[in-house]
């Protein structure tokens, strides 16, 4: 057993080594699971914070975190092909997750998560600075889940408009217009409590700097993920081995024992001998069609090659009715739209002439 | 009603899109609104490239209520984004005739000894279109000619480079123009003229100097004309109609054009697709296959390089049956073939006594009329078909031996000609 570094590119030679003695099983996976840590250690606080800002219970938040990045695993084992999955996409994923998180695992969780958040709260007693800390988080479930989505990532996890514009290939503007609605729908909501009365609630918001996961908790899920890899591995080698095996055992006993025992009744020493004379004797016609087959391919490449300065002559022979039908079309256009101007201009003047006649009469 | 350049010139000069006002649409009359669209519908459909700019952009199409001129809106919209459009479309076409034509190096070279050339490219970087079409030189070719060979050189280079034409980025149409593959010539001039310098332009930009390629080609047709029996035989036609066109191929290798070498793919590609051709092809590589058991190709496919069949058959024949049958005497072929079906009675006889006595004898005739084929034989052709009959005469024998055992059994003669077992 053995400990994935922190950051396995930078030690990437040194611990393949390590690994290949460690574990020959993983050695084979060694490709993927490093690009797959690398990938964890770039996004796990990302992916860990949003999920537990939103269920607020850290130890659901461990367990969707490991839930999905094993599924990551899997999925990048499996279907290798596939475009390589970005955060964003992990943060859709976990919104399923989440959205099976009950009411009562968050009631039964007590109130840890609140005492975190208000310890960044503005007050003269803890009383008040988790009364505040209510309030807020309660604003925040009754936004509307999108503005939910936007204000952990704003607020919490403290991403710049530029950062989401990217991750999520948003218009940055977009992005800033999106917080900017956020932020409004939390001062609608918290500025008629008593409590936010004299406090800027932008200001509060921006107190919140919550910390991310330990490098220790990174390392132990780490090891946990790995631990469910590998047991998964075998698993699945587990029920093909046994039955590969005896096949592979019956067939070669079987085959073997009538190998041995079953007199040939064969031509293949005349078959075999018969074809190697055929081979022969086509030989040089064999020389000849690939001769055939690699002039063609040069002729080819050759009139390729040679085309530049022909289409060089063409270029110039088609310039001029290339041109002429050029200067047609605008000519013709631009009559015909001119021509247009004119009958609408001569109209125009007959109607008035005719209504000042109308009037005058 | 014409416009003369300076007119034209002056409205792409303009940096707003030409336009035109719904009070003139408004005020028309239905029948001038109808002739109008009409007639610019025609011009668009006489020229490709702006139909093809109009369609991409996917907002002009032409509906049933612009020809009945009842949607002011609309027809104004069309006008306009018809305007705009060949706009664009004028000033990508100013600037091709200009770098990618008049100052390129390939195009200069050539029009260098051209008399107007200084002042055709002076009106040029003017934009001056008809002074341009008047100061340019009478085509040597005509139209339809080298819209033909446009579209022969397109469909050419679309073969031999097909990367060329991933990123084909156009220099007159959109570029999703070009995403479906055509086997049409060019529609109409302008069409040619832009596609023969994309051509030219991407074939610069390899920079390949075709003249290095050309002594291995030489060598080639220099081996052909050498083995002008064999190819004849293969074609199945005489020998002189082989040479014929085998000098005609040498000939355009020494005068090396697009044209001459294109004619000599062409001599190449007839003689790949005669039936005769093919023939070989299916029989080499069906004897190939026989010659190895199914665990010799297994093994195949981990050895380290290409296999030659020859030398693997070589090793199977020995060497002086090998050197008899790849001799070109014909005797010491049809002996060593004698001697190969000789090798082999014994092991015939005893597949023979497998079968009931109708069958055997039957198959006894049959082996017998093979042999004397062999001595019959006038060529090597003939000998060639005679050792494919008695091969599929051997392979049949088996089968129908091997049909008089039980199911069991014949199971474990798989296994046997797998691993090369063999009596």
């Amino acid at each position: 057993m053995f400990l994935l570094p922190t950051s396995p590119k930078a030690e990437r030679g040194t611990l393949r080594k390590n690994h290949m003695a460690a574990d020959d099983t993983l050695a084979a996976s060694e490709d993927l699971l490093f690009e797959f840590f690398d990938f964890f250690d770039r996004t796990v606080d990302d992916v860990y914070s949003y999920i537990k800002h939103r269920t607020r219970v850290p130890e659901i938040a461990e367990d969707i975190t490991l839930k999905l990045y094993f599924s990551l695993l899997q999925r990048q084992r499996f279907f290798w092909w596939r475009n390589a999955t970005q955060l964003p996409d992990l943060f859709s994923l976990a919104d399923k997750s989440i959205a099976g998180v009950v009411q009562w695992q968050e009631a039964a969780n007590g109130n840890e998560y609140m005492k975190e958040i208000a310890r960044y709260m503005p007050g003269e007693n803890e009383e008040e600075m988790m009364e505040r800390t209510g309030l807020l988080l309660r604003a925040l479930k009754r936004l509307p889940l999108r503005e939910q989505k936007m204000a952990v990532i704003r607020f919490f996890l403290r991403w710049p408009a530029a950062k989401t514009a990217e991750l999520f290939s948003m218009k940055k503007d977009i992005v800033e217009k999106a917080y900017e609605i956020t932020l409004h729908h939390f001062i609608a909501q918290l500025e008629s409590e008593s409590s936010f009365k004299e406090l800027s609630v932008e200001n509060v918001l921006k107190r919140i700097h919550c910390g991310t996961l330990s490098e220790s908790d990174k390392a132990k899920m780490r090891l946990i993920i790995l631990e469910k890899f590998r047991a998964a591995q075998m698993s699945s080698l587990r029920y093909v081995m046994p039955v590969a095996a005896f096949l592979l055992v019956a067939t070669s006993i079987t085959g073997g024992i009538g190998y041995g025992t079953v007199n040939p009744v064969s031509a293949q020493s005349g078959i075999r001998t018969v074809a190697a004379a055929q081979v022969l004797l086509l030989g040089e016609k064999q020389d000849v069609r690939d001769t055939i087959l690699s002039a063609e391919k040069k002729s080819r490449a050759l009139a390729a090659a040679f085309v530049e300065k022909d289409l060089a002559h063409i270029s110039i022979d088609l310039a001029k009715p290339a041109v002429k039908q050029q200067v047609e079309l605008e000519q013709n256009v631009y009559s015909t739209i001119e021509k247009l101007k004119k009958e609408s201009l001569l109209s125009r003047a007959f109607h008035k002439a005719l209504a000042l006649m109308v009037k005058a009469e | 009603m014409s416009m003369d350049e300076e007119e034209i010139r002056k409205l792409f000069e303009d940096p707003k899109p030409a336009s035109i006002d719904m009070d003139v649409i408004e005020q028309a009359q239905p029948e001038s609104i109808q002739s109008t669209i009409e007639s610019l519908s025609a011009i668009v459909n006489g020229d490709r490239s702006l139909q093809e700019r109009l369609s991409k952009s996917g907002n002009v199409q032409m509906t049933a209520s612009l020809l009945q001129g009842d949607n002011v809106r609309e027809i104004t919209r069309y006008i306009r984004e018809l305007m705009d459009a060949l706009r664009e479309e004028a000033i990508t076409m100013r600037q091709i005739v200009l770098n990618d034509v008049f100052l390129s190096p390939s195009v200069s070279r050539l029009m260098r000894k051209l008399p107007q050339r200084e002042e055709l490219i002076k009106e040029a970087e003017k934009g001056n279109l008809v002074a341009v079409q008047a100061l340019l030189p009478e085509p040597s070719q005509t139209l339809e000619k080298r819209l033909r060979e446009v579209g022969q050189y397109d469909r050419l280079l679309r073969q031999e480079f097909p990367d060329l034409f991933v990123q084909k980025q156009s220099l007159i149409f959109p570029p999703s123009a070009y995403a479906d593959e055509t086997n049409e010539d060019p529609a109409d001039a302008k069409e040619g003229f832009v596609d023969s310098v994309f051509l030219r332009k991407r074939m610069e930009a390899l920079g390949i100097d075709p003249r290095t390629g050309l002594p291995s080609l030489e060598q080639d047709i220099e081996n052909l004309s050498s083995r002008k029996n064999t190819l004849a035989g293969i074609i199945g036609i005489v020998e002189s109609d082989v040479g014929d066109s085998l000098d005609e191929a040498k000939q355009g290798v020494e005068e090396p054009s697009t044209k001459s070498l294109i004619n000599i793919m062409g001599i190449f590609a007839y003689i790949r697709s005669t039936a005769n051709f093919d023939n070989l092809e299916q029989t080499y590589n069906a004897a190939f296959s026989r010659m190895n058991t199914g665990f010799g190709k297994i093994q195949s496919l981990f050895a380290w390089g290409e296999i030659s069949p020859r030398a693997e058959a070589a090793g199977i024949l020995g060497a002086d049956m090998t050197a008899a049958l790849s001799s070109p005497d014909l005797e010491a072929k049809t002996k060593a073939v004698h001697t190969l079906m000789d090798s082999q009675e014994y092991a015939v006889q005893e597949l023979l006594q497998q079968l009931p006595d109708e069958e055997r004898e039957t198959y006894t005739q049959n082996f017998s009329r093979v042999s004397d084929e062999v001595d019959l034989a006038r060529n090597a052709d003939d000998l060639e078909r005679v050792i494919d009959s008695y091969s599929s005469a051997l392979m049949m024998l088996e089968s129908d031996a091997r049909s008089q055992q039980g199911i069991m059994k014949r199971m474990v003669y798989g296994i046997q000609d797998f691993f090369g077992r063999s009596s």
